[in-house]
C-alpha cells in the first residue's frame, strides 16, 4: 500500500522536474511551493514511496535520533536508512528510488520526505555538472552572495542580517549552484535551515562571489587560491562529497566553478558589516 | 619510509582523487574522506606517480621543468615522496 494512494506528484526542484509517486500532498511540507502542475517531462527523475510491505525484510537505522541517516555508496546505486525509511536509489540514468516507510513515520513524513529529496537533489545536480552546497544564499535582483561553511559557521545570521537589510533570501541551509551556459547561477530549492526564505526575488540569480564563513573579531576579505577554493567548496557539497564513486566529478564542478567564480574567505563577526564587504567587493569587480 | 632510490617506482592510491587547479593541485582521500591542497612541485611529483615511471626519470623531468640544481631538487622530491606516502597519497609499486 502506498502512503497517499496512487497519486503522482510533480515538483520543480533544481535540474528539472521529479515525479513523487505515492505521496498525498500534505507529506510534502514545505516542498510544496515547488509543485507543479501539467506533465513532467520525459527526463523525469522518478520517487516512489511506499508503506513497508514485509515486517524484517529491510533494514532501518537503529539510533534515537528521528532523522540520522546512512547511506551505502555503490558504483551505480545508493542505499539510505533513516530510522523510520530506507531507500534504493538507482544512479545509472535519470535517478530512480524507491523509498520504503515504517508505520511510524507518518507523523514524521515531510521531514523525511524533504532530507531524501536533499539526497537526490545533490546528486542530479552532480551529475549535471553544478552542486549543492550546504550554505546561505541571498541577493537583489541582479545577482546573489553564497556564503557557506559547515553549521554553526553563521549561514543563518548572515541571511537573516541579509534580510533585514531588504535582500532576497533564497535558503540559509541548501542551494544550488549550477553553469548555466557559462554563467554560474544559484537557484533557489524549499530547503531552509532556521531563516525563512524570503518569498520575493527571482527563483535563480548570476553569482556574484562565494565566500567560506570564519568567525572573527573582525572583519575582513581574504581571496583563496584557486586549489583552497575548490577543496573548501567541496568539504560543503554535502552529501555527494562523500561518495568514492562520484568525488571525482564533484571536483570537477568545484574547480570549474572556481574558474569563473572567486572563492573568498569571509572573516566574519556578527553584525551586517560584511553585507557592505561583499556589495562593495563586487561592485569592484564589475567596474574592473 | 626509507629514502627512495631513482628505480623506486610509485602509483597513487586506488582511493586517491587529484585536480590540478593552476599552480597548487586539490587532492581528495577517499578512504579518509579528507582533502589537500598541494603545491606546484608536490602536485607534480604526484602526476607523474603512475605505477610505471622510475622516480629517477621523474627527477629528471621535474629537473626540464623546474628551474632548480639537481641535488636540491633530488633532496625536494625525496621530501615530498616521504610525505606523500605518509598522507597515504602514493605507494610504492611492489615488485613482479
Amino acid at each position: 500500500m502506498k502512503p497517499g494512494g496512487k497519486r503522482e506528484l510533480a515538483l520543480a526542484l533544481a535540474g528539472g522536474t521529479w515525479v513523487l509517486e505515492g505521496l498525498a500532498a500534505p507529506m510534502l511540507g514545505r516542498l510544496q511551493q515547488a509543485r507543479v502542475a501539467g506533465p513532467a517531462g520525459d527526463y523525469a527523475c522518478r520517487v516512489s514511496w511506499r508503506w513497508q510491505r514485509r515486517p524484517g525484510a529491510r533494514q532501518f537505522l537503529d539510533t534515537p535520533n528521528d532523522f540520522d541517516l546512512s547511506i551505502d555508496y555503490r558504483p551505480s546505486q545508493l542505499r539510505v536508512l533513516g530510522t523510520k525509511f530506507s531507500a534504493r536509489v538507482r544512479l545509472d540514468g535519470p535517478i530512480r528510488a524507491e523509498v520504503e516507510l515504517l508505520p511510524a513515520a507518518e507523523p514524521l513524513m515531510p521531514g523525511i520526505v524533504e532530507n531524501v529529496m536533499r539526497i537526490l537533489v545533490a546528486y542530479r545536480t552532480t551529475a549535471s555538472g553544478g552542486l549543492l552546497l550546504h550554505s546561505a544564499c541571498f541577493g537583489d535582483t541582479r545577482r546573489a552572495w553564497v556564503v557557506f561553511g559547515h553549521s554553526g559557521a553563521g549561514k543563518s545570521t548572515c541571511s537573516q542580517f541579509a534580510a533585514d537589510a531588504g535582500l532576497a533570501v533564497l535558503s540559509d541551509d541548501m542551494n544550488v549552484l549550477f553553469n548555466d551556459h557559462g554563467t554560474w547561477k544559484a537557484r533557489r530549492v524549499p530547503f531552509a535551515g532556521t531563516c525563512r526564505p524570503t518569498d520575493r526575488g527571482p527563483a535563480e540569480l548570476p553569482v556574484a562571489a562565494v565566500c567560506q564563513l570564519r568567525q572573527s573579531a573582525g572583519l575582513r576579505l581574504e581571496a583563496l587560491s584557486p586549489a583552497s577554493g575548490a577543496a573548501a567548496l567541496l568539504s560543503s557539497a554535502t552529501f555527494v562529497n562523500e561518495d568514492p564513486w562520484r568525488t571525482g566529478t564533484l571536483l570537477r564542478n568545484c574547480t570549474s566553478l572556481i574558474q569563473k567564480i572567486p572563492v573568498n574567505a569571509l572573516y566574519f563577526r556578527k553584525d551586517p558589516g560584511f553585507l557592505d564587504l561583499l556589495t562593495g567587493e563586487s561592485d569592484a569587480q564589475a567596474v574592473a | 619510509m626509507p629514502k627512495p632510490s631513482p628505480e623506486t617506482i610509485l602509483r597513487t592510491c586506488a582511493d586517491v582523487r587529484f585536480r590540478r587547479v593552476l599552480d597548487e593541485a586539490v587532492v581528495i582521500r577517499q578512504a579518509a574522506a579528507e582533502t589537500m591542497v598541494l603545491n606546484d612541485v608536490a602536485a607534480a611529483v604526484l602526476e607523474r606517480c603512475d605505477g610505471r615511471t622510475p622516480l629517477g626519470s621523474i627527477i629528471d623531468q621535474l629537473q626540464q621543468a623546474f628551474d632548480v640544481d639537481a641535488e636540491t631538487l633530488a633532496d625536494d622530491v625525496g621530501r615530498f615522496v616521504a610525505e606523500l606516502v605518509e598522507s597515504g597519497l602514493v605507494e610504492e609499486e611492489e615488485s613482479p
